[in-house]
């Protein structure tokens, strides 16, 4: 075991001298993944719809300052009508408000013209129709405060968990792959280039506890990475005007589940770095092993992009038995609050002993001088 | 005077599918001695390395490292052998000299106060001392093997496998390497290594093994072969058994 944790360590410390490393597991991780949604946010912000209405000269003032009032990013021009027909045919205007008036001069009819595909049209109606209505209560002596408020109640439902699982999967897919990819890659079929692997293989320890030494070092890596990545995640969140994640739905989940689903990525941790590592001993060069990890990274992928597709808050069983989709199974089920202690029981035998075999069939591969030499 | 035997091959043999890269190849290797394995490129000299070092298995045949069978104990077979090759120093370039030997040291049981002691030793000797804290990857050629070399010897081994250890080594550095293999030799080590470079062999020793096409065509010292072939030319020799083939 110690030689095992000794080869581990010169892994890691190899790692953390690699520049392109730093860059892969450490600081995107880090840097990138707020950076995004920190822009994503910013975006969203300044997106605002900017919706310019034309208005007849003829509306009256007070009527034009309620309803530039009325909404955020509503934007009032005065013009006339051909102006304004001319300006919405080009798109360059949303709506027209004219007034149609009687024979003494006095408004008859407001005329709302905005053109039917208007993605703005309820928008605006429903705040000119409000503020009209004001206006009328107003002239009618009657204070719009006495009317009785509407008030909006939404009926409640299931908690929108979509993002926040959508982000959380995703992540938790990639970031152990692209954390661990470097080292992984560089750890044997790095070494096979370089041929540093005849002095390993010369040295006086079973080839077994060299790979398992190695794997020992590429979870550490994993470990990290996804530690960074994840607290990245969710530490931007509250610095975000829309967070994707609700960290109060999280923390409300109690902490049973929350360390079950941990427990769940680490055995998951041992798995991708298992394949990792058997990609990388299969691989005579550092290109192909990058090669064979694309198809590794869809696999995984998948499971993030067929659970999306269930609905319901209980998945169906025989995803808790695929290991790697199982992980993304339980998180599913842990944000719906519907998790239950067999599926997180189940989804830990399939990936430990998935991982025990993986390990054993690379420590196998490893001592075979037709991979290796 | 009785000498014991250091590594013995008996009926030694490696095929891969229809290709035999060493056949029935017998030698014994006495303790204290410094032999030249030669042959051309393919002659199935690496191959033997790779089986001495146990890095490979045998098609057939037995190797003994210091009297224990290396199939049977290849770990305590191992702790005994240094290796050294002269084509990739096997060193990791983001490691320092002094990390990378410390490194190897550990697994053959070497703590941490020996394995520093000898570093510093072997590097004043070498003239390595001023580039141990260099990272590999940014040493010269010459002293990238002179790492290599201390990491052979930090076990203190009974028995050095070179295989081809001057190759891409500047005429200073090769003339260093040879001092340096005579006074391991001087102090009793066993030493098998392979070679292109005639004038080191002739410098070096007077015992060869010479391989060719998979087998074994030559076991015996130079002296010997000269009076065999009535010439004191080691390349003419070797030039006719090339040219010539090997009767099998």
């Amino acid at each position: 075991m110690k030689l095992m944790w000794h080869i581990a360590k010169k892994e890691l410390m190899e790692q953390f001298r690699d520049k392109r490393t730093l860059w892969m597991s450490i600081l995107i991780p880090l840097l990138l993944i707020p950076g995004i949604f920190l822009l994503m946010d910013r975006m969203q912000s300044s997106d605002e719809p900017k919706i310019e209405i034309g208005v007849s000269s003829q509306v009256p003032v007070d009527l034009q300052s309620a309803i530039q009032k009325s909404a955020v990013g509503f934007k009032l021009k005065t013009m006339a009508p051909e102006e304004a027909k001319k300006l919405m045919k080009q798109g360059d205007l949303t709506a027209y408000l004219g007034v149609g008036l009687d024979q003494s001069g006095s408004p008859k009819e407001w005329i709302l013209d905005i053109p039917d595909d208007s993605g703005y049209k309820t928008v605006i109606q429903s705040h000119i129709d409000q503020q009209l209505l004001q206006q009328y209560l107003i002239q009618k002596n009657i204070s719009p405060s006495e009317l009785p408020k509407l008030k909006i109640k939404l009926a409640e439902g299931a908690p929108n968990i979509f993002s926040g699982f959508y982000l959380i999967s995703l992540l938790i897919g990639i970031a152990p792959l692209t954390g661990g990819m470097m080292i992984a890659i560089d750890s044997i079929a790095g070494e096979k280039e370089r041929r540093t692997i005849v002095s390993l293989l010369g040295l006086p320890i079973e080839a077994w506890k060299l790979w398992v030494g190695k794997w020992i070092g590429v979870t550490g890596m994993i470990m990290v990475t996804t530690l960074i990545s994840v607290g990245s995640l969710l530490g931007i969140q509250p610095y975000l005007s829309k967070p994707a994640i609700q960290l109060d739905q999280l923390t409300s989940i109690g902490a049973i589940p929350l360390a079950g689903f941990a427990l769940c990525i680490l055995f998951y941790v041992l798995v991708i770095s298992a394949l990792l590592l058997i990609t990388s001993t299969f691989a005579r060069s550092f290109k192909e092993a990058q090669n064979y990890l694309s198809p590794l990274m869809m696999l995984v992928m998948a499971g993030t992009f067929v659970i999306v597709q269930q609905t319901g808050s209980q998945l169906p069983n025989y995803l808790f038995w695929i290991p790697v989709w199982n992980v993304h199974a339980v998180l599913y089920e842990i944000l719906h609050q519907s998790a239950g202690l067999s599926d997180i029981l189940i989804t830990f035998a399939s990936c430990s002993v998935l991982s025990l075999g993986l390990v054993g069939y690379g420590a196998y591969l490893f001592q075979k001088p037709k991979y290796m030499l | 005077m009785a000498q014991n035997i250091a590594i013995q091959t008996a009926g030694l043999s490696k095929h891969y599918g229809s290709t035999k890269a060493l056949q029935n190849i017998d030698i014994s290797i006495h303790s204290g001695e410094l032999i030249a394995l030669l042959g051309e490129n393919g002659a199935g000299k690496s191959t033997l390395f790779q089986l001495l070092t146990g890095l490979i298995t045998p098609t057939s045949g037995s190797i003994q490292i210091g009297g224990q069978d290396l199939s049977q104990n290849p770990i305590a077979c191992k702790k005994r052998i240094g290796l050294l090759f002269g084509n990739d120093s096997g060193l990791y370039h983001r490691l320092t000299a002094y990390e990378n030997v410390l490194y190897f040291a550990k697994f053959y049981e070497v703590t941490d106060s020996v394995a520093r002691r000898r570093i510093d030793e072997w590097a004043e000797q070498l003239l390595l001392t001023p580039h141990l804290h260099k990272k590999a990857g940014d040493l010269s050629k010459g002293n990238l093997q002179k790492t290599a070399i201390l990491r052979t010897l930090i076990h203190n081994p009974d028995y050095l496998l070179f295989d081809e250890p001057t190759t891409g080594l500047d005429i200073a550095a090769s003339l260093a390497f040879q001092d340096l293999v005579k006074s391991l030799q001087q102090s009793g080590k066993t030493i098998l290594f392979s070679t292109h470079i005639l004038e080191e062999v002739t410098h070096l020793t007077d015992k060869i093994i010479t391989l060719s096409q998979g087998k074994m065509i030559y076991n015996g010292t130079i002296p010997s072969l000269y009076q065999e072939f009535q010439t004191d030319s080691l390349r003419d020799i070797l030039r006719s058994w090339i040219q010539g083939g090997v009767s099998s």
